[in-house]
């Protein structure tokens, strides 16, 4: 079997050509520059750019797409271009191949987080309002909607991955855990968990969906399952960076951005167009206490993350990063819950 | 109730859509973009009822009286020149052509239409603008002889859109590259102080080859009217961003940040001339707070920022639509601040 892999070149996409080269897989790399490291890995190294169309010979021999390409820096209108019109740029080439499976990178940003309640998982309702979010949801979201529209009555089959907060060495903050300013780490809401995966354990919920056709057609969330709070997380990242750490309280926060609203709704007679911290629809789509089950994954096909948090800490930050007696445990297997 | 399209839905595109949809007498009846995708989401965000992946559909389907221009600048007079033979009214982004010549195809089709088509020179009718124009209509600057136009954009850096060395940005085909999309703006200014051009030089900085795509990172131009001169210069490499003009009369002096919307006034003052000085420093700082001030109001309050003068001239030019009067920028506005681009980009020619 032969695998296109979108964005191979990015944090996430190396991972995910490595562990299908593990799994004894060869992957077609497109990537926007040479990229010597993908080669040694095996995998077939073409250069290009989905933001303008590509050539349909992209496709030949190929089976399976993993499309990871997206761009998640930038203006809103730049996102929208590097992550939407390059997937419609992908499926116009892709139309007459022999591509039988599409393997989407969604994100766990797709979700309405201010309508959830108790605990998120992949029946949790999409974000409908989408110029109330940001840039990034906005183009996933569309990047989605693209796909399934096209997936209709298509020769091939659409699987939706959508990864909570990714983390790993290159990309090791989360920001879901707070803000930082200088050496200081500001911990919104101490106590609820984080959906985190970490970029290896992401990377094999990829390489295993593509290996098995039981997982084909569904929508699944990737989390790792670790009963890791932001106030474990902002620890870890000390002991690799040091700093201090300030914990503010997730109520006292919001309400700080609900009054400002407010108040500014009042006096202008418009609404309010807040930093994000402040916004509130914004501020629950990154700190709202959820719970997360398990990803659908594990009860399809029996996925479980290959790394404990103990080993993704220190591939992360360095070994001794998670003190002893933690939290090293393999992956939980049932609901991670609020501790209070 | 005006019909109006977009073509073209980039940021400033939004701008526009923002603008129109708080206009009480305009419906927005279609948006165009090549990707069905962007189109179909801007028409979803603004509440456009129809979206289009092709210009020539558009027109055919919606029949807007009025079309607005807002895709890269390469494919401006194309588009304006199917709106105009449809009938409708156009607005276009800047810079309204890449030459002069393409600026007077559209200007030639236009007139001989007797439709509307101006060029989005929105600086022109910025708050600050409007306020010194009052001034001088009062006498308070006596006559103004000098201008001084001032861009810093850091455009040649490899994170920004216009140096993106996988996918080539659009200005890059301007003569002059990226730095000839800002020069309207620039140009308008000159118009709007110091009025019609009669000579027009610049010298053009070469980017270093292989450090950035963008041909030339800055430029210094003069523009002589018979009313004074006026200087321009562009800096991508000079921080922060900003644009800035300053106006001298013969009795004061004006110096705004059109980006953050300031406006310091320095005038000849009455009283002792020792206090003269501590009175020009109150009335700066006094301008200074409350611009920044309005400024984060603003800001907080999702009004147009620097972009108010686009408010104002859409307004205007749909006000002057349903009057029938004269809208607020006339061909002969829009066609000397072409040429006044045009001769700063003759140099550019000359240097390759």
């Amino acid at each position: 079997m032969s695998v296109l892999v979108t964005g191979a070149g990015g944090f996430l996409g190396r991972r995910v050509v490595a562990a299908l080269r593990d799994r004894g897989l060869t992957a077609r790399a497109l990537v926007r520059r040479p990229d010597d490291d993908l080669a040694a890995m095996g995998a077939e190294v073409v250069v290009g750019d989905l933001r303008r169309p590509v050539s349909p010979a992209l496709f030949d021999g190929v089976e399976t797409v993993v499309h990871l390409a997206a761009v998640v820096a930038g203006s809103p209108g730049a996102q929208f271009t590097g992550t939407v019109t390059a997937t419609e740029h992908l499926l116009a080439a892709m139309a007459g191949s022999g591509v039988s499976r599409l393997v989407l990178c969604s994100s766990f940003s797709v979700y309405d987080w201010s309508e959830v309640s108790g605990s998120l998982d992949e029946d949790s309702p999409l974000e409908a309002d989408l110029h109330t979010r940001d840039g990034y949801t906005a183009a996933k979201l569309w990047q989605e909607r693209v796909c399934r529209r096209a997936a209709v009555g298509a020769p091939w089959t659409l699987t939706v991955l959508r990864p909570g907060f990714v983390w790993g060495p290159g990309n090791d903050w989360v920001w879901g855990v707070g803000v930082r300013a200088r050496d200081t780490t500001v911990v919104v809401g101490s106590r609820k968990p984080l959906p985190l995966t970490h970029v290896d354990n992401c990377a094999d919920a990829f390489a295993t969906v593509v290996c098995d056709p039981r997982a084909d057609g569904g929508t699944y969330n990737v989390v790792d399952g670790f009963p890791i709070t932001p106030l474990d997380y902002a620890k870890l990242y000390r002991a690799g960076y040091g700093g201090r750490i300030v914990v503010v309280p997730h109520a006292a926060l919001r309400g700080v951005g609900v009054a400002a609203a407010g108040v500014i709704r009042a006096l202008s007679g418009r609404p309010a167009r807040l930093p994000a911290l402040f916004d509130t629809h914004l501020f629950d789509a990154r700190f709202k206490p959820l719970s997360f089950p398990p990803s659908r994954l594990t009860s399809t096909v029996g996925w479980r993350p290959p790394h404990t948090l103990a080993e993704c800490a220190a591939r992360t930050f360095g070994s001794g990063a998670l003190p002893s007696g933690g939290r090293g445990e393999r992956a939980a297997t049932g609901t991670v819950e609020p501790a209070g | 109730m005006t019909r109006a399209a977009v073509v073209g839905t980039g940021a400033i595109a939004e701008t526009h859509l923002a603008c129109l949809k708080s206009l009480p007498d305009v419906e927005v009846v279609g948006v165009v973009d090549l990707s069905p995708a962007r189109a179909e989401a801007t028409a979803e965000r603004f509440g456009v009822r129809c979206w289009y992946a092709d210009t020539g559909t558009m027109l055919a389907d919606a029949r807007p009286d009025a079309v607005h221009v807002t895709t890269p600048p390469n494919a401006h007079v194309g588009i304006a020149l199917d709106a105009l033979q449809a009938g409708a009214h156009v607005v276009v982004e800047k810079p309204v052509a890449p030459t002069y010549e393409g600026w007077s195809r559209l200007r030639d089709e236009a007139r001989s239409r007797g439709l509307r088509l101006i060029e989005n020179q929105n600086y022109r009718f910025a708050r600050e603008v409007r306020q010194v124009q009052r001034l001088i209509g009062g006498g308070e600057f006596g006559a103004v002889h000098q201008i001084d136009v001032r861009f810093f954009q850091s455009i040649a850096g490899s994170n920004h859109p216009f140096a993106d060395p996988f996918l080539p940005h659009p200005t890059l085909q301007l003569p002059g590259g990226p730095i000839t999309d800002f020069l309207p703006h620039m140009a308008s200014l000159v118009h709007e102080f110091l009025g019609e051009p009669t000579g027009v030089h610049a010298t053009w900085l070469p980017g270093e080859a292989g450090r950035t795509p963008v041909p030339y990172v800055d430029m210094v131009g003069t523009v002589r009217t018979d009313a004074g001169l006026a200087t321009l210069s562009f800096g991508s490499r000079s921080g922060p961003d900003g644009f800035w003009v300053s106006v001298f009369g013969e009795r004061a002096q004006a110096r705004i940040n059109l980006y953050e919307g300031r406006l310091t006034v320095d005038s000849l003052r009455g009283g002792p001339p020792p206090l003269r000085p501590l009175a020009n420093a109150v009335a700066e700082a006094r301008g200074t707070v409350s611009s920044a001030a309005r400024s984060l109001w603003g800001k907080l309050t999702s009004a147009p920022g620097s972009y108010e003068g686009l408010w104002f001239l859409l307004g205007a030019f749909y006000a002057s639509l349903e009057d029938g009067t004269e809208p607020p920028l006339s061909l002969d506005d829009v066609d000397a601040t072409a040429r006044i681009v045009a001769g700063l980009t003759d140099q550019v020619e000359e240097l390759r």
